[in-house]
């Protein structure tokens, strides 16, 4: 594994420009404000680094009728707790940048979004998905084992962007050596009229093939995944922000595509809003 | 100050255990938010969630539904159900021993009858 580290490298480093605009119809104040420009890390999540964008806007909007930010990409609430770059891969158009995102104070959809009351939530949201993905790979083993510092250390390594700190640890969530490897992949698929799929998915077979991620999307029917790339599809898949050949064996996707919660977020997306 | 209250249980195939979901929404049709589903947890089981409420229950995304929904943490149900299943009959109904450990936590009582 050490030698494609440098690709563990270059997925951390992935960046996307977002331009963030009040909506209009908040604006209280006369002038609208400045749009607010900031470069996102696609392995993070929103809320770390929207406080800024937050005090940027908030005194533009009336004082006595706001409440929890939340962000907005044509008319479709964006969930902070999924990563930006799943999020960038879902919705918007890597042709066209910087990523426009519409900032709101009011009218919160709680039917779609959760809250984020706190830090703390990013951070129970972060742990609880690595648990659920060492629930699969290892039956829980590896993050039951570990000290609370360690957990610590793959938070903060994160929410500082510090690629050693965070993969120090990390990197004993990839183990997976010989016939010790992930017992299941852990991985989600979106498509973006619906929820995510998943399903319990082994990197070998039980005849000892090693599965590719052909394989995986095999195993769903046609009512569950719109994607069949044999037929010429108008759909992509994007896998932080890559399309992978469909060959490439899952496990070699989930050591090194996997975000630093552990999963693999896997995006199926309309062809022709991605090309130019 | 009339609450209405939604359950789902869902099977968590990563944990191999039940999860609950719900949620509570007041009589104006808002959603209760964390702070005070926290406060509504009985008082026999306070302590234990404060010490670790971020870890326990929190606002997770329904695994089917893709809505909002409050959740207790699965994490622990595994081994909290090892422990009962040994106390009890093992014939006793996982699901009624599960049901009746976690639910009261999050005001789900369950009726003698299912005893």
């Amino acid at each position: 594994m050490a030698e494609d580290r440098e690709v563990l490298r270059e997925i951390w480093e992935g960046r996307i420009p977002v331009c963030f605009s009040l909506a209009e119809e908040e604006i209280y104040t006369g002038e609208p404000p400045d749009l607010y420009y900031l470069l996102v890390p696609r392995q993070i999540y929103f809320p770390l680094v929207t406080d800024k964008v937050q005090r940027h806007f908030i005194a533009s909007v009336d004082p006595d009728k706001h409440g929890e930010m939340w962000l907005e990409y044509e008319g479709q609430p964006l969930k902070w707790h999924y990563p930006v770059g799943v999020l960038f891969d879902l919705f918007a158009n890597s042709n066209s940048l910087p990523w426009n995102i519409t900032v709101h104070f009011q009218a919160f959809p709680e039917e779609e979004l959760l809250h984020c009351p706190a830090k703390e939530a990013i951070e129970s949201h972060f742990m609880s998905v690595v648990k659920e993905a060492d629930g699969l790979k290892h039956r829980g083993q590896l993050v039951n084992n570990m000290q609370k510092k360690d957990h610590k250390q793959l938070w903060t390594g994160l929410q500082n962007d510090k690629f050693e700190q965070f993969w120090s640890v990390n990197k004993k969530l990839m183990e997976s050596s010989g016939d010790d490897s992930f017992k299941y992949i852990p991985y989600r698929i979106y498509q973006n009229d619906r929820p995510y799929i998943q399903k319990l998915f082994k990197p070998v077979s039980d005849d000892g093939e090693v599965q590719t991620l052909r394989d995986l999307l095999k195993t769903f029917d046609n009512d569950e995944l719109c994607f069949n790339p044999d037929i010429s599809s108008e759909k992509i898949l994007l896998i932080q922000g890559i399309q992978p050949p469909l060959e490439t064996p899952i496990l070699w996707l989930s050591e090194h595509f996997s975000y630093p919660d552990n999963f693999l977020h896997i995006c199926i997306v309309d062809k022709m809003k991605n090309e130019s | 100050d009339m609450l209405t209250y939604e359950y789902h249980i869902v099977y968590s195939s990563s944990y191999s255990v039940p999860v609950l979901y719900f949620n509570v929404y007041k009589a104006d049709g808002k959603l209760l938010s964390l702070e005070n589903i926290w406060k509504i947890v009985p008082d026999v089981y306070q302590q234990e969630l404060q010490a670790d409420k971020w870890s326990i229950l929190t606002q997770q995304e329904h695994p089917l539904l893709g809505r909002p929904f409050y959740q207790l943490h699965p994490c622990h149900t595994e081994m909290m159900m090892k422990n009962i299943r040994t106390m009890l009959d093992k014939r006793c109904d996982y699901l009624i021993s599960w049901i009746s450990s976690v639910g009261p936590v999050v005001g789900l009582n369950l009726s003698l009858q299912y005893a």
